[in-house]
């Protein structure tokens, strides 16, 4: 099971999404159209555009109305991959060369300044004011979170709250806007669009720490990077947060050590995943993720049974299984 | 140059950078910020002070016109920081400067669409978002232009003349100006942006003496009032440096 195949009830909206995303860059520059391309094909799980076109469901209108809404909330989300790119010096992501590998950091950065802005243009075209507010918000958040980690990095007094916080900013909060807003757009009751943001914020949360584990045991080819990219970055993640709590003096000794090189060697990084791999902390990361799978659960409760929450059901239990 | 608008907007001005600096020693560690990148005072007031000037000119400066001069300074420090990104691909030290430069910049343009919401200024997003695309579009086009060796400053100049532009009609939109008060004073500060520009760039001004023509032609119809004093003494002070003098208005029949 891939997310792909969870995401088959909606594959024409998502189609639809693509096809905007690709129109809304017509009339822009061929340099900035390219490499927006190349961003665009080297694929990705449209998973923002992806809860927007479900959660609208809820509500009453045409679908064809909020493929603009989704596709800019994925370029909320393009936008946030751009300026991370630059931002962690990576040269790969989904497999593919990233575009400040190929086009520059400069690029990278305006391309990225340049959807944003484009997505804000999008979504004042709904004339609605919550989700404005909404995703106001969690821009803001989501700058703020980013600060915070790159200011943390390499700091290994970081309890579970602090990490917690940190990827609720980084991840779920934008992921809850989109379920929210999708409802809200659509013209859905208020409780159920709450109830869907709260669903987005757990799956979120779920879906980062599952990335987080990722990075010490997937396959590299499936994930599309390098594993070990968050320990080379000096960021503090759940696996290894469990590895300082509960694991001996030595691990914790040795760890501290070959990260605090001037100069980590690849072979260093993949000595300490091994290391994390190989304990608890595997399991336990994904004990705390199955926890909020259960919170997005309960929140599917209170909408109406219907095939769209059983999608929604079946990609909360898909999130803490995937391999990439 | 921006001398007397900064004196007759002084608590206004003063309001608004102290703000911008709040924002940023909050979140992103202002001091960091401010020693690694100095930007003068005038090139950081000059978009709010374009545009309180314009409200004034039209009728007042109310609220709103203060709140997006603020926003305008948000904007213009941002695109600023994203502008000056070091090469952060040496030492540690210097790769963390770049990533706080592009996380305060992210934070700045965050704010920027909060008050927006927050002061209930949607009607001015459009707008916005519109200005904010066409300065990357043209920082990218920029960045292409010097790493093929071509002329990259016609970019820069395009930056400023659309940003001020931009502000003198937002500020006159806000002061309820009427409709041909409001595109006047997009057009005045889209030639005094670009007059600004070729002094900052040093780029060769005979290319460009038409907008020095345009932006006189425009100043004339604004009602006589201090503000467009401070529009003429702006304009002046930037064609010194040329040997410019305010054409006669017969210049153009001749």
């Amino acid at each position: 099971m891939n997310i792909g195949q969870l995401f088959k009830p909606i594959e024409k909206e998502l189609q639809k999404v693509d096809d905007y995303l690709i129109k809304s860059f017509q009339d822009t520059h061929e340099r900035l159209r390219s490499g927006f391309l190349h961003m665009l094909k080297a694929g990705g799980k449209r998973m923002r555009p992806a809860f927007t076109i479900l959660a609208s469901r809820y509500g009453g209108v045409d679908s064809e109305s909020i493929i603009p809404l989704a596709a800019a909330f994925e370029m909320v989300h393009m936008a946030s991959l751009l300026h991370d790119d630059v931002i962690d010096s990576s040269d790969t992501r989904r497999g593919e060369p990233t575009i400040r590998l190929l086009f520059g950091n400069e690029y990278s950065l305006y391309l990225g300044d340049f959807l944003f802005a484009a997505a804000l243009n999008i979504i004042d075209g709904y004339k609605n004011h919550e989700i404005n507010n909404l995703l106001a918000v969690a821009s803001m958040e989501m700058c703020r979170g980013e600060i915070e980690e790159i200011a943390s990095s390499h700091c290994w007094q970081q309890n579970m709250r602090n990490y917690l916080y940190r990827i609720k900013r980084k991840t779920s909060l934008l992921i809850a806007v989109c379920c929210q807003a999708g409802a809200l757009a659509a013209g859905a009751e208020h409780q159920v669009a709450k109830a869907l943001g709260r669903y987005g914020h757990n799956i979120g949360m779920a879906f980062q720490i599952t990335d987080d584990i990722l990075d010490f045991v997937a396959d590299e080819k499936m994930l599309g990077k390098p594993v070990g990219t968050d320990l080379l970055q000096g960021v503090m993640t759940l696996p290894l947060i469990y590895v300082f709590k509960y694991g001996d003096d030595s691990t914790k000794r040795e760890i501290i050590k070959v990260l605090g090189q001037k100069a980590v060697s690849r072979e260093d990084v993949l000595g300490i995943v091994r290391i994390v791999a190989g304990t608890e902390a595997v399991n336990y990361s994904r004990g705390i993720a199955g926890k909020f799978v259960g919170k997005a659960l309960q929140q599917l409760e209170q909408l109406p049974d219907n095939t769209t929450t059983d999608t929604l059901r079946k990609i909360a239990h898909y999130i803490n299984t995937r391999e990439y | 140059m921006l001398k007397q608008a900064i004196h007759t907007f002084l608590p206004e001005l003063t309001a608004i950078e102290s703000k911008t600096h709040r924002i940023l020693a909050k979140n992103a560690g202002f001091a960091f910020i401010e020693d690694n990148y100095p930007l003068d005072r005038e090139n950081r007031l000059w978009l709010p002070a374009c545009c309180l000037l314009s409200a004034k000119l039209v009728k007042d400066v109310n609220i709103k016109a203060v709140q997006l001069a603020g926003i305008l300074h948000l904007l213009n420090y941002a695109s600023r920081l994203h502008w000056i990104l070091p090469d952060g691909e040496g030492k540690s030290a210097d790769r963390q400067k770049t990533q706080m430069t592009i996380l305060a910049g992210d934070l700045l343009y965050s704010q920027v669409y909060f008050d927006i919401c927050r002061y209930g200024l949607k009607q001015y997003l459009a707008p916005l978002t519109s200005l904010i695309k066409s300065i990357h579009e043209e920082m990218a086009l920029m960045d292409h232009s010097r790493k093929q060796n071509r002329p990259m400053r016609r970019h820069e100049i395009k930056i400023y003349a659309l940003a001020s532009g931009s502000a003198c009609f937002l500020g006159a939109h806000a002061a309820l100006g009427s409709k041909f008060l409001t595109e006047k004073l997009r057009e005045i500060g889209y030639h005094l942006g670009v007059l600004r520009g070729v002094s900052e760039t040093g780029e060769a001004m005979d290319e460009y003496i038409s907008s020095w023509k345009q932006c006189w032609d425009h100043l004339r119809v604004l009602p006589a009032s201090p503000e467009r004093d401070i529009f003429s003494g702006m304009l002046l002070c930037l064609g010194e440096k040329w040997g410019l003098q305010q054409p006669s208005l017969l210049e153009g029949c001749l």
